[in-house]
């Protein structure tokens, strides 16, 4: 007892209010300084990871990309016209993909001759993927169109399967489906990820879609290296290579530290195998048969890059890229971890917390009590573990500290957790050092000894 | 005498810079089962490659717009998809290889593309 007594009299109740003060902040997050500082580490560290990121899914995945590039070269314009369309889509079920999500949202008739007539030709085509048994899913907001919210048109919701591109609420994470005003819909990547099943194992697959939006959302854990058989199809000089995972993750750590004065960021392309929907009209022999091996059996996602199109996501590896590549690394990350993809711990159902905002909350406690512990006495208090306050020592101590929150951080990410907040805790763990640079002015001054006037008595 | 049969010689060996362009033709079926299609694109109803006439077809109508071709099959005309068909003369498209573009970290772009006329 007197030596729990011993421990408690540490610190002072000053102190000890001042740490409940502290808490209360750590938790409620007052303008969400916490938030942000949670947001950078996650982003440095999906940018560690990504180059260690299985490249195993990708086998599966093609995106064909509408672009700048396809508009001038058909003289066409943008949103593209049905009759453009129906022969994209045509080009694209030639070659027998085993799904298909387009990333566009046919929500108004822009044909003023006759609206009926004008998405007829795109229907018919789409009508053509049922009869192949080519499932075709179309972006979907979810919101009754009747109510004037914009969805998709009724003559092509009947042919093809609705696929879920709008969500609030979710912060960055990826839902895997949502209570919506038209039901329960999937998104994207576990629409697509089914169908995968279909011709794979999948275990713990959700049954449905109403079991789908019990599942955690998903944090996308993007990828770096780009596809080898990227360059058979597009140049890529302007693309950063990858140097090796463990070379790339120094290069992300002393990046992070220049902050503001680097100026290195990578440009890196897009993870994704991409086709140029321009790639999908080629006669050759040659040419067919390499598009028809990026294509025939694979998951194919159709969207758009057009300049102030305004379909953009901003990927923490890439920068801003395509919309459509999200919905694709989704699913990328559910074909290569299942239903282990990376997530949020459950929540304690207080004040949206989880076990790791705590498990944060205690590092921070626990760089309090070793900054004690390495502080000199106080006189009554007493004195306890740490002799001493040799710069080894508390490098060591700090040193130490720092291994356990760099295990914790890939003991998290193998458990398919989002990270904790180590950028944060590893500034705060600074504090450890504070004393011994008190003392170094103090003996030296802030002057190098040099400068100081002769005579002068150190 | 001799003018005019200086012109007629020319006319005779230039004709064929002055005739009319050959007609596009249905060279060969390709695909298999061929979709046999409307106006619209509509599927039909499907025919077998074995069952596909062989030799040249002249094409009745181009809807170049949607890419379909009017042909009479079997006494009847039907709309069918050029990807189906090996066409003369035929388009020539390679692979574009353009330049892949990599992400902007801090990319702004504060506008809206503004919505042409319709197609009619």
């Amino acid at each position: 007892m007197s030596a729990i007594y011993n421990h408690l009299r540490m610190f002072t109740c000053r102190q000890y209010t001042l740490a409940v003060l502290l808490l209360f902040v750590a938790l409620l997050d007052p303008f969400s300084l916490s938030a942000a500082s949670d947001s950078a580490s996650a982003t440095w560290l999906n940018r560690v990871f990504a180059s260690f990121y299985p490249t195993a899914g990708r086998a599966q995945i093609t995106v064909v990309l509408i672009d700048d590039a396809y508009l001038t070269h058909h003289n066409t314009y943008w949103p593209l016209p049905y009759d453009e369309q129906s022969k994209l889509f045509r080009h694209l079920l030639r070659y027998q993909p085993s799904g298909v999500f387009v990333d566009l949202m046919y929500s108004h008739d822009h044909t003023s001759a006759d609206p009926a007539q004008g998405s007829r030709l795109l229907a018919n085509v789409f009508a053509r993927y049922q009869d192949k048994g080519v499932p075709l899913w179309l972006a979907n907001t979810g919101e009754k169109a009747t109510t004037g919210m914009a969805n998709t048109l009724n003559a092509l919701m009947q042919i093809t399967q609705p696929a879920l591109v709008t969500w609030a609420g979710w912060g960055d994470h990826y839902p895997l489906a949502v209570n919506t005003a038209l039901g329960v819909m999937e998104t994207p990547a576990l629409a697509m990820y089914r169908r995968y099943c279909q011709a794979h194992r999948c275990d713990a697959l959700p049954k449905d879609a109403e079991a789908a939006v019990k599942a955690p959302s998903m944090a996308i854990q993007w990828g770096a290296r780009q596809h080898e058989d990227q360059e058979k199809v597009a140049k890529t000089v302007g693309c950063a290579k990858s140097l090796g995972p463990f070379t790339d993750a120094w290069h992300e750590l002393t990046r992070a530290f220049k902050g503001r004065a680097n100026n290195d960021n990578p440009k890196r392309c897009a993870y994704n195998l991409t086709l140029s929907a321009s790639d999908l009209e080629v006669t050759g022999t040659d040419d067919q048969q390499l598009v028809g091996s990026m294509l025939q059996g694979r998951l194919v996602l159709v969207g758009a890059d057009i300049t102030s199109a305004g379909d953009t996501v901003n990927s923490p590896v890439h920068g801003d890229i395509a919309g459509v590549y999200q919905h694709a690394m989704a699913l990328d990350n559910l074909i290569v971890k299942g239903m282990n993809y990376d997530s949020d711990p459950k929540g304690l159902g207080f004040m949206n917390l989880n076990w790791l905002d705590l498990l944060q909350v205690f590092l921070l406690a626990v760089i309090a009590v070793l900054k004690k512990l390495m502080t000199r006495p106080e006189p009554g208090i007493p004195r306890l573990y740490l002799p001493g306050q040799t710069w080894p020592q508390v490098t060591r101590v700090a040193g130490a500290f720092m291994v356990v929150l760099a295990l914790l951080s890939v003991a998290l990410h193998l458990a398919h957790i989002t990270p904790a907040n180590v950028l944060g805790i590893a500034v705060l763990s600074l504090a450890l050092f504070s004393e011994k640079f008190d003392e170094f002015i103090a003996r030296r001054g802030c002057l190098p000894i040099s400068w100081k006037p002769k005579g002068h008595q150190g | 005498m001799t003018k005019p049969l200086a012109v007629l010689i020319i006319v005779l060996l230039t004709q064929g810079a002055f005739a009319a362009p050959a007609k596009p033709t249905v060279e060969a079926f390709i695909g298999d089962p061929i979709a046999i299609l409307d106006a619209q694109g509509n599927v039909e109803g499907e025919m077998p490659l074995r069952d596909a006439p062989k030799g040249p077809l002249p094409i009745l109508q181009y809807n170049e717009a949607i890419d379909l071709v009017q042909v009479e099959l079997a006494g009847k005309k039907v709309w069918l998809d050029t990807l189906d068909l090996r066409m003369n003369p035929t388009k020539i498209v390679t692979l574009s290889c353009q330049e892949m573009k990599p992400g902007s970290p801090d990319k702004e772009n504060n506008s809206t593309i503004g919505y042409g006329g319709c197609k009619e």
